[in-house]
Formats: structure tokens, C-alpha cells, sequence
């Protein structure tokens, strides 16, 4: 080991802050040159400290249920009397339901109709908001032989979540639809006119470029549309709900706040991916 | 005949002993770190890791200066960038800037009663907000929303004196080691 003289000592010593808050700036200003670099450490780093979010992901799930239970007893009766009216309602639906699926099957039989293959897809736990580059994104344990893809959709129990931006050796990142970056081609499944859903960083997604005379309506549900070979049809979003200010708004079916399983739909579409400067480039076919 | 009281056991010598320090001494920072994955964990909304390690490098840079050197504060900023800030090198600017500021004050801090560490903890804290609002209000070229600098200090000092008594005791333990 060097032994350095107490007066050197001294002076690195006093040296050190100035340097250090100088390599901070350093460090901002790398931020902004090279995307790609930081976002190849980032994956490093979620790499390595994904297992370890798993392992306290399960106390810190367990406190937050604990939470979610008390406050779900607490207001149990109202709950009761909501989910009661809620039910009655339902079951209105559900014999319709059966009635247009009984009739569906007459007609496709009719018709011979070839039904749609079922996508395959891998159940993946959320382990963390990771961050990175988008504010509103979710990191997944995805192990290191899962059949992650760039582009695979994600969606929860109910509905829309995001789409797979960037997968790591154990990790992969999921750009939920709320994030400012999202943008995502929609169907109004009442009018079937079209438009996009762009997140805002907050709860509920704004929609634009409708078509001119087809307002979107409050109410309407919103599903996602082929455009672009980015997401497939029919996928449900959500529902239209106009601001006091009047802007239309989705209040997504998916409770982003609270995920904690998504699963990764595999489609096979090539569409618009996110750009290289923030993501790791896909192997070339044949150098894998 | 009264038997004499048992003294302390002799430490280890040597490599030993330089390594038990150096084990003691970087606990502190294991821990911070420690805490800051464990916020970043199914945390939605604003960020807590920021809130959360702030209390940790105010409190060890005032009584233990040795286990949070400036190297592992810069450190711990670059981590935190890492995990959660989608502004590179923000958290880290002001984690080292705040870290300066208190290093100078430390010798004041360490006369003062808890109440008044807590409250000159909380003006550091809205320093350290604020620097951080505005380093990402550079990083974005745009004036960004200064609510939740309010936010982060209120959280940050709440929970000051439930982490400060964590840390307290983790020193007093090893104090009683040395």
C-alpha cells in the first residue's frame, strides 16, 4: 500500500469535493451525449439488482396488501351494495351475452370461418418501476431463457399495460401506455373511427387526430387498432371519459398503479419499434 | 477475594483488524444503498429514493464523516441515477453539492440537540429539492413544475427521525465495537 505524507493527504483530501462535483457535471453532460452508453449501464445495473428487488419486492407487496385489506374492510358495506347493483347488472349483460355468442357460432358456421390462432405469451412478475428514460415505465424478472421480445405487448388481468422497449439478459422493460412517450393507434368500438391515445405521464391518456365529425363520446370503450402492424386489433384500452376543461381522456381498464403480474403477448408484429438511442439494437438474423 | 472485572478482548491485528474496520466502516453505506433498492421496488408516482437517502448522507457526513466518504456519496448519486432518474446525473449533482454543504456545517451540526438537527435537516433538504428541480429543469431545457420539491422535503423529513434513530443506534453499536 502507498503511504502518502499527511500535508499530500491533506491537499487530496481538500481536492476531492471540487473534483467530485466536476465529474458530477461530467456525468450530466454524458447523460445528454450518449443515450445509448447510459442506457446500456442502466440495463446492467437493473440486471444485477433484479433479483434482489425480487427478494423485497415480497415484503414490501405483503405490507401494501396488508394496507389494501384494511382500507377493503373498511368500506366493505358500501362495497357490498355497489358490487350487488353492479351484479344485477351484469347478469343482464351476461344473457345477452349468451344469446349474441349462440348466435355468433350459427353465423361463423354459416360462414366457415377460420378462427384466429391464439397468441402465444409468458407471464412475467413486475419487480420495480425502473425508470430509465421514461417516467412511467415497469421493470420485469424475466429469467435468463425467456422468450422476451422487443415489441411483445403487455397486458394485466384487464387490459392494455404497454409494450416491451428494452430486455436485458434477466430483465426487461415495459413503456406503459401513460408514459408522454406512448403513443398508441385506437378504435372506438362504438363508431370504430380511429385515433391516437397519448400519454401524458398522468393516470389517464389524452386521445387526438379522431376523425373530423366523429367526437369521440363518453362512455365509448377503446380498443387498440392495427395501424401500423405496431399492436393488434381488439386489445381492450379502456373507456372515454371528457374532462371538466373538455378533453377526451381513457380511463384504462389495466390498474397500472397496482401491477404486479403482466403478461407478454408475442403477435409477431415487426411495427414501429422504439429508436435505437434508447434501446439495444436487435441481433442481426444469422450472427446470433 | 473480588475477582477483577473482564476487559475488552483484544481485537484482531493486522490485515484482520483493517479489514474488520473497513467492513465497519462501509456498513453505512451498504445500508443506504440497501434502502434505495428497496424504495425503487413497486414504487409508483414520484420517486422515494431521492427522499429516502438523503437523510442517510446528512446524518452519516455529521457523526461518522469516515463512513460516508465524498467518493461514496458520488457513488450512491451515480446508483440512484442509474435506478430511477431519467435525468442522468442530476441526483448525483445534488447529492455531492449537498453533501459539500453539510461536510462544512458538520462541526456546528454536531453540537445540536435531534429538534434542531431535524429542522436544519429539513432546510437542507429543500436545498436539495430544489437544486434537483432545477438541474432537471436544465437536463429537460424546460421550466419544469416546482410542486413536488414541497413533496419531497415533507416526505424526506418525515421520515428523518424515524431513520435517524435507526442510524443512531447502528452507530452507537458500532461505536461499541471500536
Amino acid at each position: 500500500m502507498i503511504r502518502l505524507s499527511i500535508p499530500l493527504r491533506q491537499a487530496l483530501g481538500r481536492l476531492s469535493l471540487p473534483v467530485l462535483i466536476a465529474m458530477a457535471f461530467g456525468v450530466m453532460l454524458l447523460g445528454k451525449a450518449d443515450a445509448l452508453l447510459v442506457e446500456r449501464m442502466r440495463t446492467m445495473v437493473t440486471d444485477v439488482v433484479t433479483p434482489i428487488w425480487s427478494v423485497l419486492q415480497r415484503p414490501v407487496s405483503a405490507a401494501s396488501d396488508a394496507v389494501t385489506e384494511v382500507r377493503t374492510l373498511w368500506n366493505m358495506r358500501a362495497e357490498n351494495e355497489r358490487l350487488r347493483t353492479e351484479n344485477d347488472h351484469l347478469r343482464r349483460w351476461q344473457d345477452t351475452a349468451l344469446a349474441l355468442e349462440a348466435e355468433n357460432s350459427l353465423l361463423r358456421r354459416q360462414l366457415a370461418w377460420v378462427p384466429e390462432p391464439a397468441p402465444s405469451f409468458f407471464t412475467a412478475r413486475v419487480v420495480a418501476d425502473g425508470g430509465g428514460t421514461y417516467a412511467r415505465a415497469v421493470l420485469l424478472a424475466t429469467g435468463p431463457r425467456a422468450p422476451v421480445r422487443k415489441g411483445q405487448i403487455a397486458l394485466d388481468e384487464r387490459g392494455f399495460v404497454g409494450r416491451v422497449t428494452e430486455v436485458g439478459s434477466r430483465s426487461a422493460r415495459v413503456l406503459l401506455a401513460t408514459d408522454i412517450n406512448s403513443r398508441i393507434p385506437v378504435t372506438f368500438e362504438g363508431t370504430r373511427a380511429r385515433a391516437i391515445m397519448v400519454g401524458n405521464n398522468s393516470a389517464r391518456p389524452r386521445l387526438q387526430h379522431w376523425p373530423e365529425g366523429q367526437v369521440p363520446r363518453d362512455g365509448d370503450r377503446v380498443v387498440t387498432s392495427s395501424e401500423a402492424s405496431a399492436y393488434p386489433a381488439g386489445l381492450p384500452v379502456g373507456i372515454v371519459r371528457w374532462t371538466e376543461g373538455g378533453v377526451p381522456e381513457v380511463e384504462l381498464f389495466a390498474r397500472l398503479d397496482r401491477l404486479d403480474v403482466v403478461r407478454l403477448f408475442d403477435f409477431g408484429l415487426q411495427g414501429i419499434l422504439p429508436p435505437e438511442a434508447v434501446a439495444r439494437p436487435e441481433p442481426r438474423p444469422g450472427r446470433r | 477475594m473480588k475477582r477483577p472485572k473482564p476487559g475488552k478482548v483484544e481485537p484482531p491485528s493486522g490485515f484482520l483488524r483493517s479489514l474488520d474496520n473497513v467492513m465497519r466502516n462501509s456498513l453505512p453505506l451498504f445500508v443506504t444503498a440497501l434502502l434505495a433498492i428497496a424504495v425503487t421496488t413497486q414504487d409508483q408516482g414520484p420517486s422515494l429514493a431521492l427522499p429516502v437517502v438523503l437523510p442517510a448522507v446528512f446524518f452519516w457526513t455529521i457523526f461518522r464523516p469516515t463512513a460516508m466518504p465524498p467518493l461514496a456519496v458520488f457513488l450512491l448519486g451515480l446508483l440512484l441515477d442509474l435506478l430511477v432518474s431519467p435525468n442522468f446525473g442530476a441526483i448525483t449533482l445534488c447529492l455531492i453539492i449537498t453533501y459539500a454543504v453539510v461536510f462544512r456545517m458538520r462541526s456546528a451540526l454536531q453540537k445540536q440537540n435531534f429538534y434542531i438537527i431535524a429542522v436544519l435537516y429539513s432546510l437542507v433538504a429543500l436545498g436539495c429539492f430544489a437544486l434537483s428541480w432545477l438541474a432537471n429543469s436544465i437536463g429537460y431545457f424546460r421550466l419544469l413544475t416546482p410542486r413536488f420539491i414541497m413533496y419531497e422535503t415533507l416526505v424526506s423529513t418525515g421520515l428523518y427521525p424515524i431513520l435517524a434513530l435507526g442510524f443512531t443506534a447502528m452507530h452507537k453499536a458500532m461505536e461499541r465495537f471500536e
